[in-house]
């Protein structure tokens, strides 16, 4: 087997030779067989040379995630390591004019910081050179839309549902701008300009912090695990779906064509009583085994569930009760991008809240989500150990061409 | 062997042991007291003279709103009438008032319930209706071909006949053996005992291993301890 059959094979090879550019390309031979060798060793001790081909290769901090494009970066984009939701409040007496300063100031930071280089004005411009796929995404809050968009544009606030139980300070807001990165170092920078630059415009209501598992700690694309130990996030849909862009993406109205709809759901989990369940109890409240992910009449994550198939006592194989059953539907609209984090925290009681900050994309929420939810709240076993604490909904507006642009302004140019 | 080294050598001994010991014990499976099914109606092997209207399941603590009932009559069909309600502790399943399923010999009562604490708890009751078709005794092989025979000699002589005879004996003899014994006993559900066997199991092997380890740790520690208190003050 060649080097380059080697670094092809672990399934590495193409992403990093496409991102690496002209560096990695110059030092091909050795560097590419040489940095696959130590990542494939996994544990076993590095070749010799792996020093002399690390600084060759460019690590994970170099990895840029584009800017410019028809749709605002982060929500196709596969979940980087870690999340800062940030969820700003206008200050009073915001107008149009103002809120236009703010999506230039911000756009402007996304623009520089996403790939690399310092914001204007950074003070720590030595923070920014490892950008490790940061990506910034605005949303415009439903009054934000309603007072301050002229246009067609409207966004309702989400229904209530039964299961809400909703905590301070975890509500609506009039921003929201999501800061994904697989550096924490570099997030904190992001999030420490961003909130700088904004803070003549708006005041800081909430700060969602979330992970994932580390990159690199598992294959890409593994689905992530949830702090209840469940695989969460199987059947969402892939950008290589025929219709993940009717999903996701809005067509209109206007200029909010290829925008998106972000909905943020802070979802406790309530892990000392899930703790107390059995292996079993659990599995038949999902419906899906634990290990595997595997739906409970199949073996492989990815198996179709069979909700009909029953035991030889005659009882539903997977409940129908059971998570995946509720939140199934026969409407294929009915689906959505989840894009969540997990979260955990230290009250001040002294214990933890872990949960998820559950983040969802689609065309258009009362239509593909509202309908699952509300299935959700009615029914599914697993509202036992989960309590939605906080809510929000936002229109994300599409990406732009230029960085003379800002996502959302041309929202603010119709009439 | 220096003091000093003995000294350090009891004392990771003595954590070992330690270490050992309370490994032990957190491993041991946490006691529990979860639900179990404490009755039924009918009960487990009962003989109705007609098919019931509902059947319920009584556990010993009230029990989630989500249970699954499967109510069977001889030929296997669903006699089910829409969803279990679920009163505290008493899942109610009414019965489909009308029907040829509605027939007469052994019918069962599948269940799933999950406690308020999400545990789940499934099993199996059988009852007759009619007459038990199992030919064990006298006194019941009398009855039994006489309640039957005369209903079934009508329109129905031959589908009831026939399953009375040939499926309810075997439906009729293995869930009586079996779930029987276990609904009889001691009226737990049978997913109790057999997630008690599973979760025991696997703690069995390593308390093998863990006990005698935490033993000998001790008695390292202990025995290096010992040899090193004549041996003068430290240096």
């Amino acid at each position: 087997m060649s080097a380059a059959d080697q670094t092809t094979g672990r399934g590495l090879g193409r992403r990093r030779l496409l991102r690496s550019g002209a560096v990695a390309l110059a030092g091909a031979g050795a560097g590419w067989a040489g940095s696959a060798a130590a990542r494939a060793a996994d544990g076993a001790a590095p070749p010799a040379a792996a020093d002399d081909v690390l600084t060759i290769s460019p690590p994970d901090g170099a990895e840029t995630v584009p800017y410019l494009g028809p749709h605002q970066a982060g929500v196709a984009t596969p979940p980087q390591a870690h999340l800062v939701l940030l969820g700003l409040d206008l200050v009073d007496g915001t107008d149009t004019d103002d809120l236009r300063r703010l999506l230039r100031v911000v756009g402007d930071d996304a623009a520089r910081l996403t790939q690399g280089e310092p914001a204007l004005s950074d003070t720590e411009p030595e923070l920014a050179p490892r950008p490790s796929r940061l990506t910034v995404t605005i949303g415009l809050g439903p009054r934000v839309v309603d007072e301050l968009v002229p246009g067609d544009l409207t966004l309702a606030p989400l229904p209530s549902f039964s299961t809400d139980r909703f905590e301070e300070p975890w509500g609506q807001t009039d921003l929201a701008l999501q800061l994904c990165a697989d550096d924490p170092t570099t997030l904190a920078h992001a999030r420490r300009m961003l909130l700088k630059d904004t803070a003549s415009f708006a005041t800081v209501r909430w700060v969602q912090t979330g992970f994932r598992s580390a990159r690199g700690s598992q294959p890409d694309g593994t689905t992530m695990r949830n702090l209840m130990g469940q695989v969460d996030g199987t059947v969402n849909p892939a950008q290589a779906d025929g219709d993940f862009a009717d999903l996701v993406w809005a067509d209109g109205p206007g200029a909010f064509a290829g925008g998106t709809v972000m909905v943020v759901r802070r979802i406790r989990s309530e892990m000392d009583t899930w703790d107390k369940v059995s292996r079993q109890g659990k599995e038949l409240a999902v419906g899906r085994r634990l290990d595997t992910g595997a739906p409970l009449t199949g073996t492989a994550e990815h198996d179709e569930p069979d909700f009909d198939a029953v035991d030889d006592n005659g009882l539903k194989v997977i409940d129908a009760a059971s998570h995946i059953a509720r939140a199934r539907s026969d409407d294929p609209a009915e689906r959505f991008l989840r894009r969540g984090y997990n979260y955990q925290v230290h009250r001040d009681d002294g214990t933890d809240d872990a949960g998820l900050v559950f983040t969802v994309f689609c065309a258009d929420a009362e239509r593909q989500f509202v309908p699952v939810q509300r299935r959700l709240a009615q029914q599914d076993r697993l509202n036992e150990w989960i309590t939605t604490i906080g809510s929000a909904v936002y229109a994300v507006p599409p990406g732009v061409a230029s960085t003379d642009d800002a996502p959302g302004l041309a929202l603010l140019e119709e009439s | 062997m220096s003091a000093a080294q003995r000294n350090r050598v009891a004392l990771a001994g003595a954590v070992l042991g330690l270490a050992a010991l309370t490994g032990f014990v957190g491993l041991a499976p946490p006691a529990s007291a979860h639900a179990s099914l404490v009755g039924t109606d009918p009960e487990q092997g009962a003989l109705l003279d007609a098919a019931p209207a509902a059947v319920t399941l009584t556990f010993t603590e009230p029990m989630d709103d989500l249970a699954e009932v499967v109510v069977s009559g001889p030929d296997g069909a669903d006699l089910a009438d829409g969803a279990p309600v679920v009163d505290g502790a008493v899942v109610r399943q009414s019965v489909v008032a009308t029907g040829a399923a509605r027939a007469a010999g052994t019918w069962s009562i599948a269940y799933r319930a999950t406690s308020a604490d999400g545990h789940p708890l499934t099993g199996q009751v059988t009852f007759s209706v009619g007459a038990p078709t199992e030919p064990t005794s006298e006194t019941i092989t009398e009855p039994t071909s006489e309640p039957t025979s005369e209903p079934t000699s009508e329109p129905t002589s031959e589908p009831t006949t026939e399953p009375t005879t040939e499926p309810t004996t075997e439906p009729t003899t293995e869930p009586t053996t079996e779930p029987s014994t276990e609904a009889a006993t001691d009226a737990a559900a049978p997913e109790e005992t057999a997630s008690a066997a599973s979760s025991s199991g696997p703690g069995l092997p390593t308390r093998d291993v863990v006990v005698p380890l935490a033993l000998l740790g001790a008695a390292v520690a202990l025995w290096l301890l010992s040899r090193r208190l004549p041996a003068g003050p430290p240096s």
